[in-house]
Formats: structure tokens, sequence, C-alpha cells
């Protein structure tokens, strides 16, 4: 007669980082990202696209931006880093926004997770997916403006860099926001005039000297120039120094945003 | 009840109005930030040294385009989710269950993407004004194709809505219909620039003769022929009305 074994019950031990947990909360991250499939990336191609057309075809057929730089090639970056933008601040804000409306984030925090990983769970597929539209959309723009990268991996970093900002901009304003209302007032009043005064279409040189200032503390202004140094070789500010700060500028940020998941502002009545 | 069911085509048409006025900051303000930003990156790039198009500055050429862009895609967003969100949710019966014909309905309905079309129309212009001298050369044009391009694009709204049966097909109209045929409009250049063959195609394209007839009510000057745009418009728009009117009537993806 066979013996019937009772395995005894055991508490599960986490090691430092709850990996099965948070892996699972990526995939399911990106699956909502990815809902629709390759269809999803196509509106921020289409509007990208159409932006790049629409810039050529407003400008004088000869027209330079800066020092021999093209109109196509100078807003290339803008273009590219502007879709990117958008897409982490709404995949990184979005889901949890949704997840809080529907009551749904409970799961989560009755999870064994930490904030940490609460945090990465939502940051991670947001900035994975705006890196893979931000990828998509440079390729397509390469084919069509016969654009050559010059330094591919500092491309990478400050797309890497734009997507964490943007995403962690947007994880915030999914914990602070109480209504959608006021979620898609951070996508008109902070996101858009960040990304769009940035200096990513247009020359530093233009502005008049009054609003230097305001371009000189956007950070967003870092993130196109390093974008587009990677792609052209041409830089209107400081690059490392713009680097530098970006890479505070995020810590600064993910620190804020952990301690905020952690005292379970808004969220935790 | 008389001929028509005036009082329900009141209600109806304030339930559509109040929908968007309740959410102004996204319905109202929204559209004029992003026209204002349009309006700074493009003028900033490109308008430099006193750049004109169209014999003027070319902010004031771009500015009644960016109106007429804010207008009708506000337009389009208020008859197409409010026909989603109802059949998403469940409660598109309490509009068909009404003693409403479907004439009414689409009066209702078109009028309330109408009246946030012109709204927006009235905040952006005023947002436009204080940054460029905008001044009207011919208001009657201004007005009929601001009435006409806010109808015609309500009335796409409704037959995409009624089309659409989740959020990403209304989205899936808008990327690949709306925005392009509004991008590629003229809104940004003159078609004169184009190459010759893509200029006859674009004159295929509604949207630009009804950024066009706008434009020359501000600026006196037309790309293509004003009367053929007037033509275009209140075609375009008969056989709009005729084809949301037939949707509903036959209850084509609203009644099983």
């Amino acid at each position: 007669m066979d013996k019937i074994r009772y395995s005894q019950p055991v508490l599960r031990q986490f090691g430092l980082v709850n990996g099965r947990g948070l892996w699972t909360l990526f995939c399911r991250g990106l699956r909502r990202c990815w809902r629709a499939g390759w269809y999803s990336i196509s509106g921020p191609c289409i509007s990208s696209i159409l932006f790049l057309v629409v810039f050529v075809l407003a400008s004088d057929p000869d027209q330079t931006m800066v020092q021999g730089v093209t109109v196509a090639q100078f807003v290339a970056a803008g273009v590219v880093v502007l879709s990117l933008s958008q897409s982490a601040f709404e995949a990184g804000g979005i889901w949890l926004m949704e997840d809080k409306m529907e009551g749904v984030i409970w799961d989560l925090f009755s999870a064994p997770l930490t904030p940490a990983e609460i945090f990465a769970g939502y940051l991670l597929p947001a900035v994975t997916f705006a890196l893979l539209v931000g990828g998509v959309v440079t390729g397509l723009i390469a084919l069509l403006v016969g654009l050559s990268i010059t330094f591919p991996l500092i491309c990478l970093l400050f797309a890497m860099l734009a997507a964490l900002f943007f995403a962690q901009i947007g994880v915030l304003a999914g914990i602070l926001a109480q209504r959608w209302e006021s979620y898609s007032f951070f996508e008109f009043f902070l996101v858009l005039p960040l990304a769009f005064l940035s200096g990513g279409f247009f020359a530093a040189a233009a502005l008049p000297v009054s609003l230097k200032p305001v371009l000189a503390i956007n950070p967003v202004f870092y993130l196109m120039d390093g974008f587009r140094f990677g792609l052209t070789g041409f830089a209107q500010g400081p690059i490392l120094a713009g680097f530098l700060g970006l890479v505070v500028l995020n810590g600064a940020m993910a620190w804020g945003i952990w301690r905020l998941l952690r005292s379970g502002f808004h969220i935790k009545a | 009840m008389g001929r028509l069911n005036g009082r329900g085509l009141w209600t109806l048409y304030l339930k559509e109005v109040r929908r968007f006025l309740n959410v102004f900051t996204q319905t109202l303000i929204a559209p004029v930030v992003t026209t204002l930003l349009f309006l700074a990156i493009f003028s900033l790039a490109l308008g430099g040294g006193d750049r004109q198009l169209g014999n003027v500055p070319f902010a004031v050429f771009l500015a009644p385009g960016l109106i007429m862009m804010a207008m009708v895609q506000n337009a389009f967003a208020n008859t197409s989710s409010t026909l989603v969100i109802s059949k998403v949710q469940g409660n598109i019966v309490d509009l068909l269950m009404p003693p409403l014909s479907a004439f009414e309905v689409t009066l209702g309905m078109a009028g309330g993407g109408l009246t946030r079309g012109l709204l927006v129309g009235l905040s952006v212009s005023f947002g436009m004004w204080l940054f460029v001298p905008l001044q009207l050369h011919a208001p009657a044009f201004v007005l009929f194709h601001a009435v006409m391009a806010t109808m015609m694009l309500s009335l796409l709204g409704m037959i995409g809505g009624i089309w659409a049966e989740k959020f990403d097909h209304i989205a899936a109209v808008t990327n690949f219909v709306i925005t392009p045929f509004s991008f590629l409009s003229g809104t940004f250049y003159s078609i004169e620039r184009l190459p010759s063959e893509w200029q006859l195609i674009a004159q295929f394209n509604p949207f630009f003769y009804m950024i066009d007839g706008f434009r020359y009510g501000f600026i006196g000057y037309a790309d293509g022929s004003l009367a053929v745009g007037i033509a275009v418009m209140l075609l375009v728009n008969l056989i709009l009305w005729w084809g949301a009117y037939r949707m509903l009537a036959t209850g084509y993806r609203l009644k099983p």
C-alpha cells in the first residue's frame, strides 16, 4: 500500500527581492501595454511620421536648422523623444490609475511585495515599452530620412533616461491623481509643455533672450539634446553635465516616489 | 408629441453639452495649451527672419489652421466617445429606448459635438489672439467653415462611434483617419509646396477645404477654389448626415 506523503507546510522565504513577484508584475505590465499587439504602437508611429513630414513640408526647401543640420535631421530627435516620452508617461501612469480606480491595487498591497517592488512593477514595463516605441520610431525615421546614427550607445543612454523620467512622472501622476480628470491634467499641463518647449523642435538660438533660462532649467532640453547628439553628433548644450544632472534627477524622483508609495499616500486609506 | 419630440431633443442635447462642460479643463482649456505649444514650436523653428507664407507672417498663416484642427478633433471626440462609452458600459439602451426618432438622435448628438467644436474654437482663438495679430477678413467664411467642419467631424464621430465596439477601435479611427487627414490638410504649409501630383491628391482631402476656407476668412488668401470648398463641405455633410441617420434608423451595431 502506497504511503501518502504530506509535505510539511513551510513559510516561503524571500531573499532581498521577491524575484518571482517582480517578474510577474513586469510581465503583467508589459502585456497590458501590448494588449493590441503591434497595433499598440501604431499610434505613436503614425503621429511621429506625420509630425516629421509636416515639419519638412512647412520649412523652406533648403533651410537648415543649425550648422548644416537639416530640418529633418534636427527634428528627428525631437520626434523620437516626444513619442517615447508620451508612451512612457501613459504606460507609467494609466495602469496604476486604473488599478486605483477599480480598487484592484489592493491585490498588490496585500501580496508579499515591498513598496520598491510595486514601484518597479509599474515603472519597468513602462520603460521597456517606451524604449520599444522609441526604437521602432527611430528605425522608421532612419529609413525615411536616411539617418545614420553617429553614436548609438549615447542615443540608447539618453533614451533610457527619457523613458525613466517620463515613466516616473506617470507613476507620480497615478499616485497623486484622485480622478481621471486630474490625471489628464498632468499630461496637458506638465508633460506636453515640458516635451514641446524643450528645444526638440527649434534651435535654442531662436528663443528670445528672456526665455533662454526657461529652456536651461527644463530637464527635457538635456534629454533631447543628448539624444540628438547621439543621432547627429551635434549638441546645443553641455552633454556630460546634462547626463549627470539627469541621472541625479531621476534618482531623486525615484526616492521621492518610493517614499510616497511606502507611506501609502492617496492609496491606503 | 408633435412631429418633433422637442423636449426629448433638447434633453439629449443638454446631456451631450453637460458631458463636456463637466470636465472643461480637459475639453476647453487643454486644447488651448496644445494648440499654443504647436504654434510656439512651429513659429520658433520655421518662422524666423520674417518668413512669409500666403502674403502674411508665418504665425498668422498657421493660426487659423491650428484653431480649425483643435475644433474638429474635439467635435469628433465628443460624439465618438459618447457612443463608445455608452456601448461599452451598456447604457446605450437609454438612448435607444426613449421616444426619440433616428433623426432626433442624430440632430441632438451632432448638436453636442458642434457646440463643443465651436466653444473650443472660441477658447483657442482667444488664446491665439493673445500672441498672434488675428484679423477677420471675411467673417462669413469663418462662420460657415467653422459650422460645416465641426458638423462634419461630429457626424464622422457618430459613424465611427456606432461602428466601433471597443475603445481600441475608435482609437484606430483617430490614428489612421482623423490625424493623417488633419495633419496633411495644409495647416502647416501651402500646398504649392507639394510636388504637382501630390497637389492633386491634396485637393481630394475635404480637410483641405475646411482649413483653406476658414483661413481665407482670416487672411484673405486661399490655396484652392473657394466655391469648390463650399460645395465640398455641403456635399460631404449631406452624405454624412444620411449615413449617420441610416445607421441609427436601421440600428446597425446598436440593436441586436
